[in-house]
């Protein structure tokens, strides 16, 4: 009864027992034999790149002439083993230079044969071996073999999948698009990785994507041709994406919106108009953001009624839409502040402090000495303050109402300004606050930009548009 | 007398017996997932795809959320760190949560912040804002100042800041890898409209070379209590992660590390204030509101090291770490007690949630409840010693096969530490391990359990690990 007296099981947990050391030791052989097998290894490649690697360096500096290139492959080593060590390394250097030193890089690679020996590769049983074979063949932008690879997009092992959709990428082929696209659209691929290769083909890609468009069945894959065809900076795209506005899912309604914004043709405004009064919130809020960046006049009444939409994201939407869209929407906006209901005034004030349009109507303000500049950022400070401070500012470093007071009191518009630190090292592939000025009492204004890369260059232009025009 | 107490005391022992085979085998499934993985990874080629994902249009933002309280100490290591992350497009916000040191005069003097207004939209509730200020340097990198809340509340404050469709979690007393960001984005890049929280594998710090911000070269620590710990955070990691990742039922995404999309973390109304394991929390609340949707999704881990923390050397500050982790899961799991065995939850609900509960919950009660069966039965002697002790054995036998296990997964796929000699003292500690240590966090965790259970109260209060001296520099 009790398992404490029984001698069957103390058999038995001795049995058990003896299997766990048994199974302890091989973990133990296997852990010792890979640990001494691997540094072996490591300290082979480690040899073998610090042996070629100055001869490398040297070929690539006198741009890998013919005749180096021939010196070079004489004393190419017979080890396969060694030639792969070698071949990755002269390939990892060439991926940092540019121009004939790289073409030089990638003629050497095929005249020892690489190539042809990573593509007999494209068949072997082992998936990492496929895999490998693939990227290699991507990375040395070996075109003629894209019949082989294009295959191996329904491979059986996902990661040779993914592997060939960047390696197609690297090609930069058109004819790669539409199968990518299809193996997307069979699950076999997922979007975002296909979406980064058809990028990487370019612009060629567009009329296979366009085509797409209309035959994807799949949610996903439509979404990722809407926002692939914004991408592109291709006009042609229009109809399309009008066309995915009136898809069945939001998710890719609102990516077309998006994408019609990047685009930013006139064309769209209409159906745009039409998506800013659907059903779903994500889709008007994207729809707004688009008009603001296509900036025609016809937008304005819709995006001011939209101010009040029931979504607090559509509504700061509009409301940035109408800063970004023209001087006129500014005014429009600024006009309305007065007058319309609490959450609307609100989302307007919060819109305009995100854009740094306040921050720089304070600025300006205090330091222009342009007239005609200190009369409109007056304008602007004034109409904040009639708001009657409806958004919830943290700080009071300086209020509207304050600067307003300012506006009304101070009759020496060549205040001093003290001059900003110079930040130490901004990056430029960071987002930095578009504009920052600073305030008196040391307070800095500063907005960070927008999430879309194109939605800042955009912003930026139609910003100066509204400090050129009086 | 005697008799009816061995008769219950064998019925008891029996029982035990069986949770330990059935937690046998979960171990051994779950050791074997990872098996698989790691020789599925083996060989992986891998792709330069960071670059790629640095320079594609498609790259989303990601507002990077550190929330601080009283970490004068390290928090400018920490804030320089993630000031200097590989990303296209990120910003950085800083939220002072009411520190009582001069945590924020740290940050104002080093990063030459100044004051600004800015519109704070309450998109999730949080306690109010004193003050917002951006740094002259970093022109990315905002502070907040608010009034003390606790972690999750100084984590809302941040989302309510972040601008950014992704943000991250970061504690300030870990150490990112500067690629970390362009490592976790990864899935959200690849599916984005699927994946809606992500992971990553967290590193122990102590003892590893650090320079200008980031991990230079991994050492293991001298310091026996940290080799216990590293142990552990391989086996979490290796076994835990990379198998959950598969079935999608992945509860807990450490807070230390985790990318969430901000869009939805918002219509859930963020973080919960006043929870323990508040990032527990909000992974298990984030399935259970997709899953109430019928949305599609993924919760993934990404198998690489992104993070590294610095674990407790002090024996009395790992005791109120682990109290607290523990304290943590018992309250998210109580929260959502709901999803135990219920099929509309799919895998989650038939086996994420059970073994938590059953085999991270309840292990310290069943075990020590073993040692306190045995002492018993040794008191009134009614054991066969021999038997006694070839349980035991087979107990110690079989933890040791699964520390072992995983620095077999260790050397194979990762080689996080290529040194053999540390490979060999973490041999060596998953032998010890058994005596001494694992008896130790039995008894923390009862402790958390049992804060649970009272219903303690001091989780108002963020409670950091408080180590005094960093080791960076």
């Amino acid at each position: 009864m009790s398992l404490l007296v029984a001698t069957s099981r103390e058999r038995l947990l001795l049995d058990v027992l003896i299997t766990f050391l048994a199974a302890l030791t091989v973990q133990i052989v296997i852990v010792t034999v890979h640990q001494v097998v691997q540094n072996r290894q490591d300290a082979s490649v480690v040899r073998v790149r610090a042996a070629y690697v100055d001869r490398v360096v040297a070929l690539l500096a006198g741009d890998a002439a013919p005749e180096a290139r021939r010196a070079f492959l004489a004393t190419w080593p017979r080890a396969s083993d060694e030639r792969a060590i070698i071949a990755q390394l002269v390939l990892a250097m060439a991926g940092s230079v540019r121009g004939s030193a790289r073409d030089g890089a990638l003629a050497l690679l095929r005249e020892a044969g690489i190539p042809e020996q990573y593509q007999r590769d494209l068949g072997k049983r082992h998936p990492w071996r496929r895999a490998t074979a693939v990227a290699m063949l991507g990375e040395m932008e070996v075109v003629e073999a894209l019949p082989d690879l294009l295959p191996l997009l329904r491979d059986s092992s996902a990661d040779v999948r993914r592997v060939t959709a960047r390696a197609l990428g690297r090609l930069g082929l058109p004819q790669a698009a539409e199968p990518l696209l299809a193996a997307c659209e069979d699950d076999l691929l997922p979007p975002g990785l296909a979406a980064f290769s058809i990028l990487h083909i370019g612009v060629a890609a567009v009329p296979a994507v366009r085509q797409w468009a209309a035959a994807a069945h799949t949610t996903d894959a439509r979404a990722m041709v809407a926002e692939l065809l914004g991408h592109f900076h291709d006009g042609t795209a229009v109809p399309e994406l009008v066309g995915l506005l009136h898809d069945t899912s939001p998710t890719v309604r609102a990516a077309a919106a998006e994408s019609l914004g990047r685009l930013a043709c006139e064309d769209a405004c209409a159906p745009l108009l039409v998506a800013l009064s659907e059903d779903d919130a994500r889709v008007r809020a994207s729809a707004a953001a688009a008009l603001g960046a296509i900036g025609d006049g016809q937008a304005i009444a819709p995006l001011l009624q939209a101010l009040a939409d029931p979504d607090d994201d559509v509504g700061i939407a509009a409301a940035a839409a109408l800063v970004e869209h023209s001087t006129q929407g500014l005014a429009a906006l600024l006009g309305m502040l007065g007058t319309a209901g609490s959450a609307a005034q609100a989302r307007a004030i919060e819109a305009i402090e995100r854009s740094g349009v306040a921050s720089r109507a304070a600025g300006q303000w205090r330091s222009s000495t342009d007239t005609a500049e200190r009369a409109r950022a007056g304008h602007i400070l004034r109409s904040l303050a009639a708001a009657g401070g409806q958004a919830p500012l943290v700080n009071g470093g300086i209020s509207f109402e304050e600067l307003v007071a300012d506006v009304a009191g101070s009759d020496s518009p060549t205040m001093t300004v003290p001059r900003q630190p110079r930040p130490a090292h901004v990056r430029a592939d960071v987002v930095t606050p578009i504009r920052r000025q600073r305030g008196r009492r040391g307070a800095h204004h500063a907005v960070w930009a927008l999430p879309e890369l194109t939605a800042l260059d955009a912003a930026g232009t139609t910003r100066e548009e509204v400090e050129s025009k009086p | 007398m005697i008799y009816y107490l061995s008769r219950v005391l064998g019925f008891y022992g029996d029982i035990i017996l069986g949770y330990f085979v059935v937690a046998c085998i979960v171990y051994f499934i779950k050791l074997s997932l990872a098996t698989l993985a790691v020789i599925e990874r083996q060989r992986r080629r891998v792709y330069t795809e960071l670059d790629d994902i640095f320079c594609s249009p498609l790259t989303p933002a990601i507002s990077v959320l550190c929330p601080a309280y009283n970490e004068q100490a390290g928090i400018v290591h920490c804030v320089r760190a993630l000031c200097n992350l590989r990303y296209p497009q990120y910003e950085v916000i800083v939220v002072n949560d009411g520190s009582s040191d001069g945590t924020l005069e740290v940050l104002r003097r080093e990063f030459a912040l100044e004051r600004l207004d800015v519109v704070y939209r309450t998109s999730v509730p949080s306690a109010p804002v004193r003050a917002v200020y951006r740094s002259a340097e970093y022109p990315f990198l905002t502070v907040v100042d608010k009034e003390n809340g606790g972690k999750a509340d100084a984590l809302n404050c941040g989302i309510n800041l972040a601008r950014a469709p992704l943000f991250c979690t970061v504690d300030a007393d870990s150490l990112l890898d500067p690629s970390a960001l362009l490592r976790g984005v990864k899935p959200f890049v690849e599916q984005p409209k699927r994946v809606v929280a992500a992971g990553g594998i967290i590193g122990v710090a102590n003892a590893v070379g650090i320079k200008r911000g980031s991990v230079t070269a991994v050492h293991l620590s001298p310091h026996p209590l940290v080799t216990f710990q590293v142990l552990e955070y391989l086996r979490s990691y290796l076994m835990g992660g990379t198998s959950g990742s598969r079935t999608n039922n992945l509860l807990i995404i450490s807070g230390a590390f985790a990318i969430y999309r901000r869009d939805i973390v918002v219509q859930m109304g963020g973080y919960r204030p006043g929870v323990v394991g508040e990032d527990a929390e909000l992974t298990t609340h984030l399935h259970c509101f997709l899953r109430a949707r019928h949305m599609s999704y993924a919760v993934v881990v990404v198998p690489e090291l992104v993070c590294w923390t610095e674990v407790p050397q002090k024996l009395r500050v790992l005791a109120r770490q682990r109290r607290r982790w523990h304290h943590g899961l018992a309250q998210t799991l109580f929260c959502y007690r709901r999803l135990l065995f219920n099929p509309r939850y799919g895998a989650l609900g038939m086996t994420g949630y059970p073994y938590l509960f059953f085999i991270e919950l309840l292990a310290p009660v069943v075990e020590s409840s073993g040692y306190l069966v045995l002492l018993v039965t040794l008191a009134i002697s009614v054991v066969d010693i021999h038997a006694m002790l070839l349980l035991l054995a087979v107990a110690v036998g079989y933890g040791i096969f699964l520390s072992v296990g995983t620095l077999l997964l260790e050397e194979l796929g990762y080689r996080y530490y290529p040194r053999g000699r540390d490979i060999l003292r973490l041999g060596l500690v998953a032998m010890l391990e058994c005596v001494g240590y694992r008896q130790m966090t039995v008894i923390w965790r009862l402790m958390g359990l049992w804060d649970a259970v009272r219903g303690t109260h001091a989780w108002g209060v963020m409670e950091r690990q408080g180590l005094g001296t960093k080791a960076h520099g």
